[in-house]
């Protein structure tokens, strides 16, 4: 399916606010969103989220902020170290495409969610890929990547991504 | 020939008036028909648009819930768009937690005043709101107004329905209605049309035919009893109208005409004569010794003897001459039309012919008859009737009395 090909529509997703950098508080509740409406097989109590390389707004999801309250805690992590035994989701930072492939070749089949930050054409086979607009944050859905994934994302979810199924 | 109803100022026919009550009746049964059936699929069909309504606004609520979790605009509106269109909503109307507008939208075409209209409230389509809740929190509610676009194309539909079935049934009922009133108004006019016929021409022999509807056939019959009695009263009013104006100029024992009808007779010849300017001779007769002969041997035989003069003078005048019995033994005898009065004579000599042939009168009685004539012509002897017959009877006396006739 080629749906992360289609160009994203202008005015979507989280409207930001007018912080110093607007994007790391969208970041946070955006991935708290995704959690609250995706499940892991057998429902872990504590979420481990793993960030991957540096990232540009990723600072508000490393804190603990908004993510907290949905149980995941984060922890920033090499390429090597992220691994599907050690994370429950991971957010791939300011990577190249190879690298960002590297880890979604190894999360894939394995029950963990993965969103890319710097991958707005979705071709580094994440799930989820970050939109970072003048006026909101939005996302792309990589549905392969979702439907060979282990983990159970609400159908409501996936329609709402920018050229998702309608 | 028009058949009369009561009014009296509007004549109507009995056509018109069958016509006019099928008609009534056959709009008041569509009509009712045509009501019942709108009223019930409306209220069975406002039931389903209620109802998609309320589940509209169940699957709203539903889809939406996550586009409000995001706080995703252009999602929650793309996926209000769709099941708004889909399920034939007015208006939907997504608040969020704090009670303000997420998203609003309303049918393409509709105003937003014309969605919240009375008779979508008047029909219960909304507003439905249900709450959003995610996770045992609201995150907002969603508020649902349905549309009347189905109901109104039922309603159209029905009506238009409706009409065509009114106007076939119209023209049916129109042509049943045609042949029953032509099988009962035709007997109806046929009566009226011997009604007529009888008031009018007198003529009592015609009778009404078999219908085939009872009533009608009773009617007939008695129509057609009545019609024979009165034919049978006509004609023996007729015949003793006959009969008395037969006796009233004639004479019962010898049958001629008496002197009204010799009067009338005579008048009538000079009339002819005037005019075609030929010649009438009236004789007027008197039978000598009558009275002794009456005296002598009674009344019976003297009514014999003037039976026998009767007769006699019917023999001896020409086919169209006329005999009168003026009374007692006095005769007259008209001969008109004539060209000479020749004829006269000839009357005249066979006349005292004839009655000297003898009459018996009693057992070895015999006695031949001698009669007085006098005669006048018209126009020599006068030119009025009363003028002829003091003449003839002048001469009649005369000749009686032996005096020389020719004066």
């Amino acid at each position: 399916m080629a749906l992360a090909a289609t160009p994203a529509p202008s005015t979507i997703g989280l409207p930001l606010g007018n912080e110093a950098d607007p994007y790391t508080p969208a970041v946070a509740r955006l991935v708290r969103s995704v959690v609250m409406y995706t499940r892991w097989p057998g429902v872990p109590a504590r979420l481990r989220a793993c960030v991957v390389g540096p990232t540009d707004h990723g600072g508000d999801l490393l804190a603990g902020k908004s993510v907290a309250s949905v149980g995941v805690s984060a922890v920033a992590v090499t390429v090597a170290a992220a691994q599907p035994g050690a994370c429950d989701i991971v957010y791939i930072g300011r990577l190249s495409l190879d690298e960002q492939r590297v880890v979604t070749a190894r999360m894939r089949d394995a029950a963990v969610l993965t969103i890319a930050e710097n991958d707005p054409a979705c071709r580094s086979r994440a799930m989820f890929c970050l939109l970072f607009e003048a006026e909101s944050l939005s996302f792309r859905l990589n549905i392969d990547a979702v439907a060979s994934s282990q983990i159970r994302i609400d159908p409501r979810v996936l329609r709402m991504g920018a050229g998702g199924a309608p | 020939m028009r058949l009369r109803g009561r009014g009296k100022d509007n004549v109507q026919t009995l056509r018109g008036l069958l016509s006019r009550g099928h008609l009534r009746l056959v709009l008041l049964a569509v009509a009712l028909a045509s009501v019942s059936l709108m009223v019930s699929g409306l209220y069975a069909l406002r039931g389903y648009a209620a109802e998609n309504v309320v589940l509209s606004t169940r699957a709203l609520a539903y889809s939406v819930e996550p586009a409000l979790v995001f706080e995703d605009r252009a999602a929650a509106k793309k996926m209000v768009s769709r099941l708004a269109t889909a399920n034939n909503l007015a208006l939907v109307e997504v608040v969020d937690a704090e009670g303000k507008p997420f998203v609003t939208w309303h049918k393409p075409g509709t105003s937003q005043y014309a969605a919240k209209d009375v008779l979508v409230r008047a029909l219960w389509l909304g507003p439905v709101t249900q709450s959003i809740e995610f996770r045992g929190k609201a995150v907002g509610s969603v508020t649902v107004t349905g549309s009347l676009t189905a109901i109104l194309r039922y309603a159209l539909a029905g009506l238009v329905i409706a009409l065509c079935c009114l106007g076939i049934t119209v023209i049916a009922v129109r042509i049943l209605a045609r042949r029953l009133e032509e099988s009962v108004v035709a007997p109806l006019e046929r009566v009226a049309e011997i009604a007529h016929d009888v008031s009018n021409e007198r003529r009592l022999s015609l009778r009404l035919e078999h219908s085939g509807i009872a009533e009608i056939d009773r009617f007939s019959n008695d129509f057609n009893s009545l019609l024979a009695e009165l034919e049978s009263w006509h004609d023996s009013l007729a015949s003793e109208n006959a009969e008395l104006s037969r006796r009233a100029d004639h004479d019962p024992l010898t049958g001629l005409g008496n002197r009204a009808r010799f009067e009338r007779m005579l008048e009538a010849a000079i009339k002819v004569a005037e005019k075609s300017g030929r010649q009438v001779a009236l004789l007027y007769l008197d039978c000598n010794g009558f009275k002794s002969i009456n005296d002598t041997y009674g009344h019976d035989v003297g009514d014999m003897v003037i039976c026998t003069i009767a007769e006699r003078l019917k023999r001896s005048i020409r086919e169209k001459d006329r005999v009168f019995r003026l009374g007692g033994d006095e005769f007259a005898v008209v001969l008109d039309n004539l060209s000479s009065l020749e004829a006269v004579d000839r009357v005249s000599a066979r006349i005292r012919t004839n009655m000297k042939e003898p009459v018996i009168l009693a057992l070895k009685v015999e006695q031949s008859l001698e009669l007085s004539i006098g005669v006048a012509t018209y126009p020599e002897d006068g030119e009025t009737p009363r003028l002829l017959v003091r003449v003839a009877d002048r001469r009649m006396y005369r000749e009686k009395r032996g005096e020389v006739v020719r004066d």
